[in-house]
């Protein structure tokens, strides 16, 4: 089975999924699990929090795990668990990303979409004032 | 040929862009509206809406009806949108196969309906006339919500007004 888990300092990884759910309707993230972590949490804690998740799933299981920056403490923690679980881990989370994983379908390879949502959350960033500037007529109809 | 009518003030936007557009498979999202027709700014900003390999068209209330019904039409599976409720009952009206008007929201000041739907005396009985000639309507701002049928709140809020 694939999983999906947002994680973040504070409360980005719970609210993103909230944010995609209002866009996407709930249904297209359940089953979406999220680990928010503070300043206070030690090392240890953190820990503790992905294993508690992570336990309740099979050791077969794919898990997709989006974090919020490439570095931080929870980033960081996850990376510990790629040679012992089925992990893949996306830094960066954004809203389009999320969206797509909540679209995706199950029988895509894991491979597969994990290079989809990579792509997928690079095209979301965009200055929008080049993009109004364009005029580009073609679509319409 | 029309794969939805979709009634919010909001017209192309995220639950529209991401959700409506892949669950209906559209590749047309047709804006049926009389004043955004002429006014280049809201027509720019509704532009980037559109998700890409998506086509989309503004049209009048009258032109729309005319294109919907029209041979050019019948190559496009299109998502027709409306901000106004009195719009959506004509177009709901002059356009045969339409299978529900499905609504995503109208905020405005006017009484309270439901949740994100406000309305006037006049938009009640426009809905009503598309109710009565068999066309359900209710609301449903994304595709995997449930589909919540207006027509008691709307028969109580025509009765009170």
């Amino acid at each position: 089975m694939r999983r999906f888990l947002t994680a973040s300092h504070g409360p980005l990884s719970e609210a993103i999924l909230k944010s995609a759910g209002l866009i996407a309707g709930e249904e297209t993230f359940h089953g979406f699990r999220s680990i928010s972590v503070t300043m206070s949490d030690s090392r240890e804690t953190v820990m503790g929090m992905i294993d508690e998740i992570f336990s309740q799933y099979d050791p077969e299981d794919e898990i997709v795990a989006i974090t919020d920056v490439f570095g931080g403490s929870i980033t960081n923690a996850l990376t510990e668990y790629i040679t012992t679980r089925k992990l893949h881990i996306i830094a960066g989370m954004n809203l389009g990303l999320v969206l797509e994983a909540g679209f995706s379908d199950e029988s895509v390879p894991v491979e597969e979409l994990v290079k989809n949502l990579q792509q997928v959350g690079h095209e979301q960033i965009l200055y929008v004032n080049d993009m109004a500037r364009q005029e580009n007529t073609e679509d319409e109809i | 040929m029309i794969k939805a009518l979709h009634l919010d003030d909001r017209l192309i936007h995220g639950q529209v862009a991401i959700s409506w557009t892949r669950f209906l498979d559209a590749n047309v999202l047709l804006v049926i509206n009389d004043a955004i027709v002429n006014d280049n700014t809201r027509k720019m900003a509704l532009k980037m809406a559109v998700p890409p390999a998506v086509k989309y068209g503004f049209r009048s209330v009258e032109e729309g009806i005319h294109f919907l019904n029209g041979p050019d039409s019948q190559k496009y599976h299109i998502m027709a949108l409306v901000s106004d409720p009195q719009d959506a009952a004509r177009v709901a009206l002059g356009v045969p196969g339409i299978q529900r008007l499905t609504v995503g929201g109208v905020r405005k000041k006017a009484p309270y309906i439901a949740d994100n739907l406000n309305l006037t005396g006049e938009d009640v009985q426009a809905l009503l006339k598309v109710v009565d000639s068999g066309i359900p309507v209710g609301m449903l701002p994304t595709p995997s919500d449930k589909f919540v049928n207006l027509e008691a709140s709307l028969r109580k809020a025509s009765q009170s007004g």
